[in-house]
This record gives C-alpha cells, structure tokens and sequence, in this order.
C-alpha cells in the first residue's frame, strides 16, 4: 500500500514542479524596454489609449514615486536590493483580453491549461481573468451574471468603457501617495480587475483571477478595483504564480474594494510566488454602513512579501475581517499583517493570523489597529499564532493598537510555539513517519482558517504546505 | 535607628575631584549628548510619543535645597524604622542611615553614588554605565551620563541574604531643578536584597528627572525592586533600568507610577544565565493630559529562561499611555518561556491608550505570548454597581485600584502591599 506521504508527493509534483515552476518562451509584442521614466509611462498610455486624466495620474504618481524613499527603517533591508532601473515595466503579447479561450494565442493558452484555469472556470467559477505578465489573455463571465449587471473585466476595459463607475472609485481608497509602492504602481498599472456588482445582486459563485508573470527581470503591476453597491455580494478569488529565474522579479499590486450600505466582498488570496519574487502589495478596503469585507489571504513562495489588507470601516455598523496564513520557508520573509481604520460607531473588527517558519525562513506579523475618540461601541480583535519548525527559523510580531475613549475595546493575543513534542510522539507510536506527523500538526495548527476557503483552493493549499513542509524535519 | 542627616563616610573635601575615568567617562558622555539629533516622531522607537510636551530649558543641576525644605522633608521618612536609607534633595544628599554594622562586616555596601566612588573605585569601574539601552533614548542616557553625582550603590557579597526593604528617595524641590540619579546594584553569587526607590516633588510644579537604575544580578542571586513615581504635575521625567540576570537568578521589579506630564520609562531586562528569571511589573495611574511611555525589552538569551511582563495603565480625563514591548529570543535560548502583557483600562472620554507589544523570535522550542487589552468598564457593572448605590465615581476608583492590584500583589512583603494599596488609594482620591 502507498504511504499517505508518497501519494502526496505524487500530487505535489504535480502541483507544484511541474506545473508552476516552468514558462514558455513568448514573442512579446509590446516591450517598456528596462528602466522608468517618462517615456515609459508614455509608451504605456499610448498602447492603452489611455485618457489625458490617467496619463496626468500616472505622471504625478511617477514624481512621487521618485520622491518617496523606500521604508527601510521599519522594513526589511532587502528592499534595497530592488534594482528599479533593471526592470520591464510593461510587457505584452496582446493588449486586448479574449472572451473566448479558443481565441487566447496558443503560446500562452498553454500556460494557462498547464495550470489548469480553463478546467476550474468549468467547474466553479462564475468568471475568469487570466493575467499574462502586463495584461489580460482571457475575461470571461457568465452570461446570467452579466445580464444582471455585473461588471468582470480588466482594468483598463473598466477605465474605458464604464468611466462614470470607474473613475469615482479609483484611486480614492490607496492613493497615490499612500506609499512608494502604490506609486510605482499608480505610474506604471496595467491589467488587474474591475469589478462591479449592482445592487442587491449576490453573486453565487466566485470570480477568479489567475496573475502569471512569465517573463524575467519584469515587474507586474496589475490594479484591481471592486466595488458592491448596496446590499450585494460577491467573492472574488486571485492565484498568482511566477517560474524561478536568476534574476529578481517585482510584483507590486494595489487593490481596492468598496463596499457601499450593506454590501460584502470577500477577497481571497492563494499566492505561491516562487523564490525570486518580491510581492510588494497595497490592499484596501472601504466598508460603508453595516457592509462586510473578509481578506482570505495566503501567501507562499516569493523572496520579500510585504502586504497588510486593509479595511476602513466608514459605516456605522460596518464590520472588516483579515484571515492569514503565511508560510516562510528558507530565503524568504513573509511580512504580512493587517490594518483595521474604525471610523464609524459600531463597527468590528477581527484579524486571525497564523504563520508557520520552515528552515531559516523568517514570518512577521505587522498589524495596526485605530479606534478614534468620538467614536462608540468600536471592538476589535486580534489573534497572531506562530509555528516555528526548525532550529534556525524565525518569527516577529509587531503590532500597533491605539485605542482613544473610554466605550471602545480591543484584544491582541500572540503567541510562538514549535509543534508540540507529544504531538509528534503520539502520532509515531501509531506508526506515523516523524515528517508526515509534522505535516499533519501543522495542518491542524491552520485548519480552522484553511476551512474558510473555498474548498478546491483549502485541498490545495494543504497540499501546498505539504510540499513546502518536504525536508524540513532533523 | 536615629536619623542621621548627611552623614557620608567622606568628608566633604574629598569629595571632587571624582576618579580620573569617571570624569572622563562623563565628559564623554557630554561630547555624546551634544552630538546625537533630539528625538523625532518618525523614528519607530519614538512612535507615538508627544514630543512637544517635553520641555527641556530653564533647569539647572544646582539648585541646592533649603534648610527649611530640608527640615520639611525630614518629616516624610519614618527613618526610626528604616534599615538602611539614602535621601537626596535635587542633587544634594540630605538623608543617610547605613544599614546596621553587621551587615557592614559581612561586606555590604549601602551607600551613596558619590562616597562610593571614593571608596570602592574598582566595584563601580567594573560596573558602573555598563549598559547602555540604546531604545530610543540615546541622546537622554548620554545627558544621564555626563551629569550624574547622585545616587547609590548596593552590593551583596556571595550569598548574603538582606531581609529588609532599603530605601532610596530622590527628591525635586525646585520647579527648575534638574536630577541625574544613577543607582547601581550588584549582587553576587547566591545574594538576596529587596530596595524601594521612591521618586517625589516637593514644589507642586515641574522639574526634571533624567535616572538610572543598572542591575546585576549573579547566579542565584535574588533581587526585589519597588519604585514608586509621585512626581509633581509639571515634572518631565526619563528613567532607564537596565538588569542582566544570570544563570538561575531572579529579578522582580515593580513600578508604581502616578505623577509627572511627560514621563518615558526605558527597560531592558537581560536573562542571559541559564534558567534566569524575571517578573516585570508596572502599575500606572494617569489623569489629566499625563503621558505615560513606556518602552521595553526582554532579551532571553540563554535557555531554559522565563520573563513575565505585566503593564497595567488606568486611565483618565485625556490621558494618554504608550506601551512598546518587544519580547526577543536568541538563537541559544531553547526552552525560552516569555509572556508579555499590556492592559489599558480607560476611564476618559478622551484618554488615549497605544500598544505596541511584539515579539523577535530566533530560537524554535519556546513557548512565546503576548497580550494587549483596552477597554473601559462594561456598562453592564457600572448599572450592577450604580443599582447598589455606589456613585459612578467611586466604583471607578475602586475599580481601578481592583485593576491595578494584580501587579503589587505580586509583591511577596504583605506591609509594602499594603502600603502601595493605600497609596494608589491616595492617588485616586474622589
């Protein structure tokens, strides 16, 4: 009979070696060349016949990004190791995504089978988008859901055909000059979702969006705006990959959700970025009156992480969820977190994040929570547990709290820990190799989160850790 | 015991010139302050703080106390019961009972900063400014540094057992006095002491404090720190501690805090034997537009180490305490346990509590936690006490000193319990 870890291997292999760790060769048609200025964001603009007012907004970004300094005093010195004058900061075969996979080219429809997105839009999707390096091979929604209104489609389709949508919400939530990052992407944008679900509509099933990067030495840049108008629903799931090359790759997003008076979004996050890839993230929300917005968020793979969804809780009544799962393994550092902006009476607020350090791998949690003066009735709840694996790994955890007024209340727990030595001992005796006991508690120690995402992804990301996890015993 | 009033072993003209090294160190330190930038809010280690509220002209270092201030602050200490008490006025020693001649045989030294230097130049050249704390401060240590004459030393010798609380005071009697206490305690191998330090005004006003207390603690050694802060209204307050606790000490250090505008409190606690252990303590009380920052740091860096940090804050009117702990493990500290707790009960409608606890950890087999709690009182028990008839103000208070007391009665001597009950009492009057 086949041991529990040899079958797993097998699907690991499958999942992961195979299937992500590989790129074709594709004749790019449009090339930004390597480097920023503002010929670039000219190049960029032309190609995208994007109007005056975004060329402006990219310009200005572009003067503050050049501006800002990077945040080195609180961040990890490994940002200096970014070389912004050796990237490609816009790289495409075709500018115009395909509503139809037979009309996606077959050098990167390839891709896209290898990982399996056009299967998973068949089983369970209500609609795909497929980011090829800078921009959208495939969009795709189901044909009820577009007939109710809903709105599934690149950015710059956003931009140009739905402006009055579009341009109210852009840019309000992460502005520009929130960070140098979301300046470098506000300069350079291209790709990422728009979504819009008219009110009262609740849409059943998820949207995903599958980021690839292909390409070396690039850096993806995609934007994704989603806004839900009153009393509706959607979840909205993105998977992001990359192949191994020699040379560092960046992938600098920025998204934002609005949830206008009762509406709830629920943003999922899968990414397995492979070890070259700096994932320099904004992610934020903003929640009106007794509106709802969930961050499921998971990150594996990439050299530097840094990405701490966030939610504004502007409504009275309005209630923000961050739940994490981060996995170091040895040469990278996942420095997530979460930020939780209470504005409004009422409003709640919970962040569950769970970090696991394999090898010399470092996880820190960084989380700020703000509860002003005039405000009342305002809770917010903060767990952080860690699991180190091996001798070498390392955790942190910062959080900042400020809490102003006596009838608002907070409660921050952490906790590090290794798996527990009885654990381990108790699954040997029932005969249990000691890496697949591992494997097993660290999958209990993030079972109760991995349960809140959809099910085909909670059976991969199990599978995931489990790779992850190969070789981290002794 | 009589109260003996400044009665340093050295005569006042020895007194200066002070040892070659100590002086040098100090102008040092001097050359340090001038050079290094004032603080900035930007700076992670000064997150949060109110920098504006520090104010830092018009003090001097000489202000020297008057008879009649002096005749008055003979009257606050119950030296006919003390063991062993060192008194200053600003920077002026006022007050000296040695503990009693046995223990001065068995080798103890009890004694000011300044007699100490005289007479044991070689314990303070090993031990004196040690440890720098180097969290955020920098420039305020080396300020410390370069102006320090008063103060004290403790040492105990191998395995000598002290029973009794010693006492320190350190008092500001002028609004535009400036102190520099440095109070260093060494205890060696298997040596037990319990010292209370207690920080007051005499003047309603301001004044500036800018202490140290440098701790080491030697294998077994066991060590019990009470410092109690009563600071007038208007006192701008910086006081870093510093202890290393070596293999299988222990250290409890408990600080009591309700006076001041500005205060900063710096502590890193160093477990750097073996099985070292230490409980750190803080009770605070702040009203008006009080700030309260508070800084720490425990390094475990030995295995088999244990820290308990426990900060409690109450607070009132608008204001507002900062709380920043990091909880750091090394990679040789297996077997680490480390706990680090920071509770805000606000009782203002304005007041404003921020929590920065964190954790930095290297090694695999701890068992690491942190916990940060704010809240006011559940509306719930303030009904249940209101329908009892307890008016609001006074359930607060008794509340408030229920929240407190979980760290004084750590304390193991029941009549300082109950003297710091009464105090917090005192401070909490309707």
């Amino acid at each position: 009979m086949q041991s529990v870890k040899e079958t797993h291997k097998e699907d690991v292999i499958n999942i992961n070696s195979l299937v992500e760790d590989f790129f074709y060769d594709v004749n790019y048609t449009y090339d930004a060349g390597v480097g920023l200025n503002e010929k670039t964001i000219d190049y960029i603009c032309d190609i995208k016949n994007d109007p005056d007012w975004i060329r402006a907004f990219r310009k200005r970004a572009l003067q503050i990004f050049l501006q800002k300094p990077l945040p080195v005093h609180w961040a990890s010195k490994e940002l200096e190791k970014i070389d912004f004058d050796k990237i490609r900061y816009y790289l495409a075969y075709d500018k115009k995504a395909q509503r139809s996979w037979d009309e996606v080219p077959a050098e990167i429809k390839k891709t896209f089978e290898r990982l399996g997105i056009p299967e998973q839009e068949r089983k369970f999707l209500a609609g795909v988008e497929a980011q090829f390096d800078s921009e959208s091979a495939y969009s795709n929604i189901k044909e009820s859901l577009s007939k109710q209104g809903v709105i599934f489609v690149g950015s710059t389709e956003g931009l140009h055909k739905y402006p009055e949508i579009f341009r109210k919400w852009f840019a309000k939530v992460i502005p520009p000059a929130d960070n140098k990052f979301a300046a470098l992407n506000s300069a350079v944008f291209s790709g990422g979702s728009f979504i819009y679900v008219p009110p009262g509509v609740k849409v059943q099933q998820p949207l995903q969006a599958y980021f690839r990067i292909n390409a070396e030495s690039f850096g993806q840049f995609e934007r994704t705006l989603i806004i839900a108008d009153e009393g509706s629903e959607v979840t909205y799931m993105e998977g992001c990959t990359a192949p191994r090359f020699e040379t560092s790759t960046l992938h600098s997003a920025v998204v934002e959700l609005v949830a206008l008076p009762g509406a709830k979004i629920q943003y999922i996050t899968v990414q397995n970025w492979s070890s070259n890839v700096f994932n320099l993230v904004t992610k934020r929300a903003i929640a009106m009156e007794e509106a709802e917005v969930r961050w499921l968020d998971c990150n594996i793979g990439s050299r530097l992480t840094m990405k701490y969804p966030g939610v504004i809780l502007k409504g009275r009544k309005a209630r923000g969820e961050v739940l994490s799962i981060a996995l170091a393994n040895t040469g990278q550092h996942q420095d997530t977190g979460a930020k939780m902006y209470h504005a409004a009476d009422e409003t709640s607020s919970n962040i569950i994040s769970k970090s696991i350090s394999i090898g010399s791998g470092r996880a820190s949690y960084r989380g700020l929570v703000s509860i002003p003066d005039h405000l009342r009735n305002c809770k917010n709840n903060t767990e952080c547990d860690a699991l180190l694996i091996n001798s070498t790994s390392r955790t942190d955890t910062y959080p900042a709290i400020t809490v102003m007024g006596n009838r608002n209340a907070t409660q921050h727990e952490a906790s590090v820990s290794k798996i527990s030595a009885e654990q381990l001992f108790y699954m040997q005796q029932r005969g249990l190799p000691e890496d697949e006991a591992m494997s097993l508690s660290v999958n209990g120690f993030i079972n109760d989160l991995v349960r809140e995402f959809p099910m085909e992804y909670s059976v991969e990301l199990k599978r995931l850790i489990d790779l992850e996890m190969e070789g981290s015993v002794g | 015991m009589q109260l003996i009033q400044n009665n340093s072993v050295v005569p006042k003209d020895i007194e200066r010139p002070y040892p070659n090294w100590f002086e040098n160190r100090r102008k040092q330190s001097l050359l340090e302050f001038e050079s290094l930038p004032f603080p900035q809010r930007k700076n992670e280690k000064w997150r949060f703080s109110s920098l504006e509220k520090i104010k830092w002209d018009g003090y001097s270092s000489k202000v020297q106390v008057s008879p009649f201030d002096i005749e008055k602050l003979s009257s606050f200490f119950p030296f006919e019961n003390s063991f062993g008490a060192i008194v200053y006025g600003n920077n002026d020693l006022l007050f000296y009972t040695p503990i009693p001649e046995k223990l001065q045989k068995l080798g103890i030294i009890f004694s000011p900063l300044n007699e100490a230097l005289a007479l044991y130049p070689n314990l303070l050249r090993e031990h004196l400014f040690k440890e720098t704390l180097c969290m955020g401060s920098e420039k305020f240590e080396a300020l410390h540094r370069s102006k320090t004459e008063s103060g004290a030393v403790l040492y105990v010798p191998k395995n000598i057992e002290i029973q009794e609380f010693l006492e320190l005071g350190f008092w500001i009697t002028e609004p535009f006095a400036a102190i520099y206490p440095h109070i260093l305690i060494v205890l060696e191998e298997g040596s037990k002491a319990k010292i209370q330090l207690n920080f007051r005004s005499l003047n309603p006003r301001g004044g500036l404090s800018c202490s140290a207390i440098e701790s080491y603690l030697g294998r077994s050694s066991f060590l019990e720190l009470v410092c109690v802060q009563q600071w007038a209204d208007e006192v701008n307050s910086f006081m870093f501690s510093s202890s290393t606790v070596g293999q299988d000490a222990q250290c409890t250090s408990l600080y009591v805090n309700v006076g001041g505008s500005y205060n900063r409190f710096e502590g890193k606690t160093h477990l750097s034997g073996a099985g070292a252990s230490a409980e750190i303590l803080s009770a605070t009380i702040a009203k008006n537009s009080q700030e309260f920052d508070q800084r720490t740091l425990q390094i475990h860096s030995a295995p088999y180490t244990t820290s308990d940090l426990l900060f409690k804050n109450v607070l009132f009117d608008s204001a507002k305490t900062i709380f920043s702990g990091m909880i750091d493990v090394s990679a040789e500290a297996q077997k680490t346990d480390a706990y680090q707790s920071n509770r805000n009960l606000i009782l203002g409608e304005n007041a404003e509590a921020d929590s920065l606890p964190g954790l930095e950890i290297m090694a695999d087999d701890v068992r690491c936690t942190h916990g940060a709690t704010t809240g006011g009182i559940a509306k719930e028990e303030l009904f249940y006490s209101q329908q009892r008839g307890i008016p609001k103000a006074v359930f607060e208070k008794l509340y408030s000193i229920g929240f407190l007391s979980e760290c004084i009665q750590r304390i193991k001597n029941p009549q300082v319990v109950d003297r710091l009950l009464d105090f917090l009492d005192t401070s909490l009057q309707i």
